[in-house]
């Protein structure tokens, strides 16, 4: 592939791969590494460590491991595709994090509800000795676990990349494919939901949702 | 506190990790190097990678991958020398690709119409003629069709099914053993039509399916040896299949179960491997009885009427698997879009039209001959 002269720049004032700066924008990371594919490892070591922390919470430790790793490797062949010139292409590997997380909607639905019905949570417990945050308070992770599981899977794609995966609206279109009003919709109809599961516990807080 | 802020706090102990241990277990899965990727091809290179492209891809691979290799002139012809192990390399050939084979002499029971005449006498054929695996010192060939497009294909065809090829294969039943092929001719190419060309020995080795740590996607391993320990009871050959990791595009159960199912089929049998007959019986049996699973009678591109089975996918996509009701052995897949679908990817949106074929392909023929370049 023939190079943009910037980026020509850059790499001719380049030293190596281990020791030369990277840019910061992913989509010169993934055009360099079109033409010198072990480029590709600047991104892995950027946002792996995001990857594997959304895709955990959502199928716990085990699953996680290959389901990052594949993430990667789907990201790597599809990366001549890839077009998005923005600095940020988290959420183009969120959404195939997301849809390869799919495989294992059973066992994330499974473990949701084993949470909801015993408290016990099957995916935070290989992590038993970090301090919970502020969900401690006992009735509600369940019932937020319950409210999740009880979600259709767009539905909770779209609320977990949103509050999980920290994306916006906009980018959260760009992960799933879907448009930016059927995203809202998608969030509006899982939060609602949510609110109802959660409404007898803080109902005043419940109704003031944060609009992002 | 609002219910968002709420959520965020959910399974918050989930640690951030360390990038540089994370990332090196992921790069080492990543094939960087020419050499990775001929590794990768015809499966994944190890466990955790061992998805698979939308099938009408794999078949693009298949020359490629029997092509990989350093070649040898040896000698050989049409009616191949008689050697004790072939070597790899080139030689001339000459035949009839597109000439039809002999009956392969399976047992009948009659013409099957349903699906359960077709479990009934793929059962009984199984128990009169238990099939075997090829010995090491002979070869599986294999006669396939694939459909390309003048409109391109990437992952599927791009516009009508109208380049149509078929392909010759010998497989070694050496384990990992050496592949040979012929190259492909049109599929118009008349059956008296003698064609000369190159017969090409590679090492199989690492581009076979089942071979070097590759998996054929939901199945631990396609070797007849494993293949033919399966349970023959379909309950128990379900909770298998479900058990393995099916491909990426199965978002139920049963789905991954029939995706499996079809590939072992398709890519596996057009790439060697021998399917016991018991096996096939029980696969139908649980074709018979998945939910999700419409059968018909059903007329593949190449005409043959044959017996479908068919199950929609991602709400707009209809794989069929085709059995030919005589012989009661895999005949084909289709790819068909069942209503108007935009696929919106990272490389921008793309429509496809209800009734478009996504993917097509036929096996021709399977037969264990004794040498690469012979033809039943």
């Amino acid at each position: 592939m023939r190079l943009q002269n910037e980026d020509a720049a850059w790499l001719a004032a380049a030293d190596d791969h281990a020791g030369r700066p990277c840019p910061d924008d992913d989509g010169t990371v993934i055009r360099h590494s079109i033409s010198d594919p072990e480029f590709f490892a600047v991104l892995v070591r950027r946002h792996a460590p995001a990857i594997a922390r959304y895709v955990t919470r959502r199928i716990g430790r085990d699953a996680a491991e290959d389901v990052v790793a594949e993430t990667f490797l789907v990201a790597f062949r599809q990366r001549a595709g890839y077009t998005d010139e923005g600095r940020d292409c988290l959420p183009w590997l969120y959404g195939i994090a997301t849809r390869l997380a799919h495989r294992h909607w059973r066992t994330e639905t499974r473990q949701l509800r084993l949470l909801a019905r015993t408290g016990a949570d099957p995916v935070t417990e290989p992590f038993a000795d970090r301090v919970d945050a502020a969900v401690s308070a006992g009735a509600v992770k369940p019932r937020l676990a319950e409210a999740l599981a009880s979600l259709p899977k767009v539905q909770r794609d779209a609320l977990l990349l949103l509050v999980w995966a920290d994306l916006s609206y906009e980018q959260i279109a760009v992960a799933t494919g879907a448009p930016l009003g059927t995203v809202q919709s998608r969030i509006s109809r899982a939060r609602r939901r949510m609110r109802s599961q959660l409404a007898d516990i803080d109902p005043q807080g419940m109704t003031e949702g944060d609009q992002r | 506190m609002n219910d968002l802020k709420l959520l965020a706090d959910l399974r918050s102990e989930v640690p951030l990790e360390d990038g540089t241990r994370l990332g090196d277990a992921v790069i080492a899965s990543i094939p960087f190097s020419e050499r990775d990727h001929r590794r990768m091809r015809g499966g994944a290179p190890r466990r955790r990678v061992r998805r698979r492209a939308l099938r009408p891809l794999l078949a693009g691979t298949l020359a490629a991958a029997v092509g990989a290799g350093a070649f040898a002139a040896v000698e050989l012809s049409g009616a191949p020398a008689s050697r004790p192990r072939a070597e790899e390399g080139t030689v001339a050939w000459s035949g009839h690709p597109t000439a039809a084979w002999p009956a392969a002499g399976h047992p009948s029971y009659g013409r099957a119409s349903s699906a359960a005449q077709l479990v009934d006498y793929m059962t009984r054929a199984a128990a009169s003629a238990p099939g075997r695996a090829p010995k090491p010192d002979e070869w599986v060939v294999v006669k396939s069709e694939s459909a390309d497009s003048s409109g391109g294909s990437g992952g599927y065809l791009f516009g009508p099914p109208d380049k149509r090829e078929i392909s010759l294969q010998w497989f070694s039943g050496e384990t990992c053993g050496p592949v040979a092929s012929v190259p492909p001719v049109p599929a118009t190419t008349a059956p008296d039509k003698t064609v000369t060309g190159t017969l090409s020995i590679g090492g199989g080795g690492q581009s076979r399916i089942g071979c070097s740590g590759t998996t054929l996607g939901g199945w631990q391993s396609v070797s007849y040896d494993y293949l033919n320990s399966l349970p023959a009871d379909p309950a128990a050959l379900e909770e298998i299949l479900a058990s393995s990791a099916g491909p990426v595009t199965a978002n139920t159960r049963e789905q991954a179960i029939f995706q499996a199912i079809a590939t072992l089929l398709d890519a596996g049998e057009v790439q060697g491997v021998v399917v016991p007959p018991k096996l096939s019986a029980t696969l139908y049996r649980v074709l018979q009885q998945l939910p999700g699973v419409t059968f018909e009678s059903a007329t593949d591109l190449a005409g043959r009427r044959g017996i479908g089975f068919s199950m929609v996918l991602e709400g707009y996509l209809k794989l069929e698997i085709v059995i030919d009701p005589d012989t009661y052995t895999y005949m084909g897949y289709e790819y068909v879009a069942i209503k108007d679908h935009a696929m919106t990817g990272t490389d921008g949106t793309q429509y496809v039209k209800a009734g478009h074929v996504m993917g097509w392909g036929a096996l021709l023929g399977s037969a264990i001959v004794d040498k690469p370049g012979q033809l039943p």
